[in-house]
C-alpha cells in the first residue's frame, strides 16, 4: 500500500514536471495527446539499462560521486529524477540558457533518440565536443584487440582500443587517426606488483586519447603485439552515442580491478550503450577476447585490418627471402652486430630490407635493455644498409596477410566434465572451470608458437563418496617457443612457470599439495602442423607422505595437428626428493577432438611403471 | 651518457635559435619524456631532459596549442616511429613515410619523395650518426625536414 502511494507521487510528480515541461516552457514540442505515452516511456527510459550507462550508475549506486557531473544530489541518487531534470534542462538548452549538454552530449543524444518529439542535439556551439569529434568528420569507429605480450605476464589477456576513423578517402593515414586507451595508472609498477594491486583494485583508471601512432609504436614496435584491428558498422546514433560518451569519459577517474573492471570491461560499456546492451556475457571476470568475439558475433564487423608486430614484421620478411637470399641474410647476421661482415654482400632489396627488420627488432631489444654500446653498433649497421637501399621503382614491400583471426578459436570461457579411471581404483569425476585462457592443444591459428595460460582454474572432484578441491591452478604459463624461422642469434628456449595447487601423483590419489614450478627446455618446429620438445620441470611444493618438497621431472614429446584434431604423445619421468614410491616412468597420448567453437572433447592414457590411468573430457565452452 | 647530458642543452639552444620563430617541439613539448613510460628508454630520455635543465621550461612554455597541431604531430610521429622512417624515406614508400607526408599537410609527389630521401641519406651519413640518442636523431631530421624547399613548397603544415 505504501509503495503504491510512493509510486503514485513520483508519478504526479514526474506529471508535474513534465507538464511544467512539455505545456508552459514548449508547447509547440510535443502534442496534449502524446503527453500520457510521453509519460510512460520517460518512466521506462529512466529505468532503462542504457540511461544507468551514460550516468555512470551501477548496481544501484554512482560509479563516481561528483556534483559536478549531475544535476541531482548525488546523494540518494535517483536516474529517474536525474533524467527528469535532464528533460528540464534541454529545454534551457535549446533557448540558449545552459551549457550542460555540451559538457554531457551523451544524455542529449539519448534523451532525442528516444523522445522523437524532441529537436535533435545540436552540439555545433559546443566547441569542445565540436573539437573532439573532429567537426563531424569521424565516419567510423574501429574496435581493437591488441595480443599479449610474453615479456609481461600482466598482459596475457590481451588489450583493447578504440579508433576513431576520419573519412578522407584515399588520403586517411591509419598512423595519425585517433584512439583511446582504456588502463590503470600504474606508475610504472613492474607486473607482478600490478597483478596484485590490480587484482586488489588500489589503482584509478582513465581513458586517454592518443594519436594511433603512438600507441602503434608503444605495442606494435616496443611490446612487438600484434593488433587486429575490426571496423564497425554503426547507425550515427551508435556513432554519436560512443563519440559522446568517450568525450565525457576522459574527465572521469574510475576504480580499476585486473580482472572485473579493466579496458575489456569499460570498453564494453561503451559499446553496450551503442548497442542497447552490453555484448560481453555476465561473467565475473571480463576479457578481451571475449569481447571481441561478441562484437565479432554481433554482425556489426564490416572489415579486419592487421597491424602486425615488429616480430611479425621481421619472421615474414625473412620468410618470404629466396634460399639464395636467406643463406647470404644468415651468413652475414647470424653474429654481433659489432662483427657484421660484409654486409655489402646483401645485394637484392628485400635481403636489406630483412637484414633492417631485425636489425630494428633487435634495436628495440637494446632499447629496453638500456644497452648504449648494443644500440650504437646496431645504429653503425643500419646506417650501412639503409645507406645502400635503391630499390628499382617497381619494387613493392610485401603486406602481410592475415590467414588467421583471433576471434576463431574455441569461445574462450570452458567448463570440462572429466571422468579419470586410475589403476585399481574407483572412477573420479571432476569438473573444472577455465576463464578466457588458452592451453596447447586448443585451437588458435594466430599464435606463432604454441603456448599455454591459465589465470585461476580450480578443479572440484568427487572420488570414493568425497567432494574436493583437486587443483587450483594460480597462475601457469607455458611458452616452447618453436618458432618456425630461426632469429639469428636467439636461442628461442622454452620456458614455463606453474603455481598451483595440484596432485602429487597419481599413486597417491587423491593427495593434494601446494607447488611452484619452473619449466626450461627446447622445442623444434618441425613443419606447421607438428613440433618437438623436450622439457625439464623442477618443483618446489608441499611434502606429502613423505615425497619431500622437491621433485623434477623431465618430458619429452611430440605435437601434431591433424585438421582440428591435436596430439600430444611423449615420455615422462618424475623424480622426488626422498620417497622412491612416487618416482615414476610414463609415456602418454592426449588426443583433443576440437569440434565446435562450442564443444569438443579428450581421450588420455597413461601407461606407468606405478599406476597407469586413462582420463576422458567433454568441454563446453562459451 | 654525461657527455650527451652535456652536449643536449647546447644542441637544443643551437636548434632553438635556429627556427626563432617556430616553436620547437622537441624543447617546448617534452617529447621523448612521455612514451613508454615504464622502459629505460623513457627513463633515458626523460633524464636527459631533465638534466638539462628544460623541464622547468616545458612547464613553463607548454601550453595546449604550443603542444598540438601539425608541427607537433610530425615532431612525435618521427621520433615514436624513428626507425621505420628512416626506413621508409630510405625505400620511398611505406605507411610511415604516407603518415609523415600527411602529417605536414603536403601534396606527395615524386620529387618531395626524393627530397626526403635526400635528407634522411645525410643524416645517415653524419659521423655522430650511431652516437646520437634517440631523440637527437628525430631533432636533426626534423631540422631537415624545416629547412626542405620541396617541403616549403608542398605541404601547407609550417613545421
Amino acid at each position: 500500500m505504501f509503495s503504491c502511494n510512493i509510486d503514485s507521487f513520483i508519478y504526479k510528480k514526474t506529471q508535474i514536471i513534465l507538464g511544467f515541461f512539455l505545456l508552459f516552457t514548449a508547447p509547440s514540442l510535443i502534442s496534449s495527446e502524446a503527453l500520457n505515452s510521453t509519460i510512460d516511456k520517460i518512466q521506462t527510459l529512466g529505468d532503462s539499462n542504457s540511461w544507468h550507462g551514460i550516468l555512470d550508475y551501477s548496481e544501484s549506486e554512482l560509479e563516481i560521486k561528483d556534483d559536478k557531473q549531475y544535476l541531482s544530489s548525488v546523494n540518494n541518487f535517483s536516474p529517474q529524477k536525474e533524467l527528469e531534470l535532464s528533460l528540464i534542462e534541454y529545454n534551457k538548452y535549446l533557448k540558449g540558457r545552459s551549457d550542460f549538454f555540451c559538457r554531457h552530449p551523451s544524455r542529449a543524444f539519448f534523451i532525442t533518440r528516444h523522445i522523437s518529439s524532441l529537436p535533435k542535439f545540436n552540439y555545433q556551439r559546443c566547441e569542445e565536443y565540436t573539437k573532439w569529434i573532429e567537426d563531424g568528420d569521424i565516419t567510423s569507429i574501429s574496435f581493437m584487440y591488441v595480443t599479449g605480450y610474453l615479456k609481461n605476464p600482466a598482459s596475457f589477456f590481451g588489450h583493447t582500443l578504440l579508433k576513431f576513423n576520419r573519412g578522407l578517402g584515399n588520403q586517411s593515414q591509419p598512423l595519425l587517426e585517433r584512439s583511446l586507451n582504456y588502463g590503470a595508472e600504474t606508475n610504472n609498477d613492474a607486473a607482478l606488483p600490478y597483478v596484485v594491486k590490480g587484482l586488489i583494485g588500489k589503482y584509478k583508471a582513465a581513458l586517454q586519447e592518443e594519436s594511433f601512432f603512438r600507441l602503434s609504436a608503444e605495442y606494435q614496435e616496443f611490446q612487438m603485439r600484434d593488433i587486429f584491428e575490426y571496423k564497425l558498422s554503426l547507425t550515427d546514433y551508435q556513432k554519436n552515442i560512443i563519440l559522446s560518451y568517450t568525450y565525457e569519459m576522459q574527465f572521469r577517474k574510475y576504480d580499476y580491478y585486473f580482472l572485473a573492471d579493466n579496458c575489456a570491461y569499460r570498453i564494453n560499456r561503451i559499446l553496450g550503450l551503442a548497442l542497447g546492451g552490453e555484448p560481453m556475457p555476465k561473467t565475473p571476470w571480463k576479457a578481451p577476447i571475449d569481447l571481441l568475439i561478441k562484437i565479432h558475433d554481433s554482425g556489426l564487423v564490416t572489415d579486419i585490418i592487421y597491424h602486425p608486430s615488429q616480430t611479425t614484421k621481421m619472421i615474414a620478411s625473412i620468410e618470404s627471402l629466396s634460399v639464395y637470399d636467406k643463406k647470404i641474410f644468415y651468413d652475414v647476421l647470424n653474429n654481433k652486430p659489432n662483427k657484421y661482415e660484409n654486409l655489402g654482400s646483401l645485394e637484392s632489396t628485400s635481403v636489406k630490407l630483412a637484414a633492417i627488420e631485425y636489425l630494428n627488432y633487435i634495436k628495440l631489444k637494446a632499447y629496453k635493455e638500456d644497452d648504449e654500446a648494443a644500440l650504437q653498433d646496431i645504429d653503425r649497421a643500419r646506417k650501412k644498409i639503409l645507406l645502400s637501399i635503391n630499390p628499382k621503382k617497381t619494387f613493392k614491400k610485401k603486406k602481410i596477410s592475415l590467414t588467421a583471426f583471433p576471434h576463431e578459436i574455441n569461445r574462450p570461457t570452458r567448463i570440462s566434465y572429466n571422468s579419470l579411471q586410475i589403476e585399481g581404483e574407483k572412477v573420479a569425476h571432476s569438473l573444472r572451470l577455465r576463464g578466457a585462457n588458452f592451453e596447447l592443444l586448443d585451437r588458435d591459428k594466430t599464435k606463432k608458437t604454441r603456448s599455454e595460460f591459465v589465470f585461476l582454474s580450480p578443479k572440484i572432484s568427487y572420488f570414493d563418496n568425497k567432494l574436493f578441491l583437486e587443483e587450483l591452478i594460480f597462475f601457469k604459463i607455458l611458452s616452447l617457443n618453436d618458432l618456425g624461422v630461426k632469429i639469428p642469434n636467439e636461442r628461442n628456449i622454452s620456458w614455463g612457470i606453474d603455481i598451483s595447487r595440484t596432485n602429487l601423483s597419481k599413486s597417491c590419489y587423491p593427495c593434494s599439495i601446494s607447488s611452484i614450478t619452473g619449466t626450461i627446455g627446447k622445442s623444434i618446429y618441425l613443419n606447421d602442423s607438428s613440433t618437438f620438445y623436450s622439457l625439464f620441470d623442477g618443483s618446489v611444493h608441499q611434502s606429502r607422505k613423505n615425497s619431500g618438497n622437491i621433485s623434477s621431472k623431465i618430458r619429452t614429446g611430440f605435437l601434431f595437428d591433424i585438421n582440428n584434431t591435436k596430439i600430444n604423445v611423449g615420455f615422462e619421468k618424475n623424480k622426488f626428493e626422498k620417497n622412491d614410491k612416487f618416482n615414476e616412468d610414463s609415456s602418454f597420448i592426449d588426443i583433443k577432438f576440437n569440434i565446435s567453437k562450442d564443444y569438443d572433447f579428450s581421450i588420455m592414457y597413461v601407461s606407468s611403471n606405478k599406476k597407469s590411468y586413462s582420463s576422458i573430457a567433454i568441454n563446453r565452452y562459451f | 651518457m654525461i657527455k650527451k647530458i652535456m652536449i643536449l642543452p647546447i644542441m637544443i639552444l643551437a636548434f632553438s635559435s635556429n627556427n626563432a620563430n617556430a616553436a620547437n617541439p622537441y624543447v617546448d613539448c617534452g617529447i621523448g619524456a612521455g612514451l613508454f613510460p615504464n622502459t629505460a628508454w623513457a627513463a633515458v630520455t626523460s633524464n636527459v631532459i631533465w638534466d638539462a635543465g628544460t623541464t622547468a621550461l616545458i612547464s613553463a612554455t607548454a601550453s595546449e596549442d604550443t603542444c598540438s597541431g601539425g608541427a607537433v604531430q610530425t615532431a612525435q610521429l618521427i621520433h615514436d616511429k624513428y626507425e621505420l622512417i628512416e626506413t621508409d624515406l630510405m625505400m620511398g614508400q611505406g605507411e610511415n613515410l604516407a603518415a609523415l607526408t600527411s602529417s605536414m599537410g603536403c601534396e606527395s609527389s615524386a620529387t618531395l619523395v626524393a627530397s626526403f630521401k635526400s635528407d634522411m641519406a645525410e643524416n645517415l651519413s653524419h659521423s655522430d650518426y650511431a652516437k646520437n640518442t634517440r631523440i637527437e636523431k628525430s631533432m636533426n631530421l626534423y631540422k631537415s625536414l624545416q629547412s626542405n624547399k620541396e617541403v616549403k613548397n608542398s605541404c601547407s603544415v609550417v613545421i
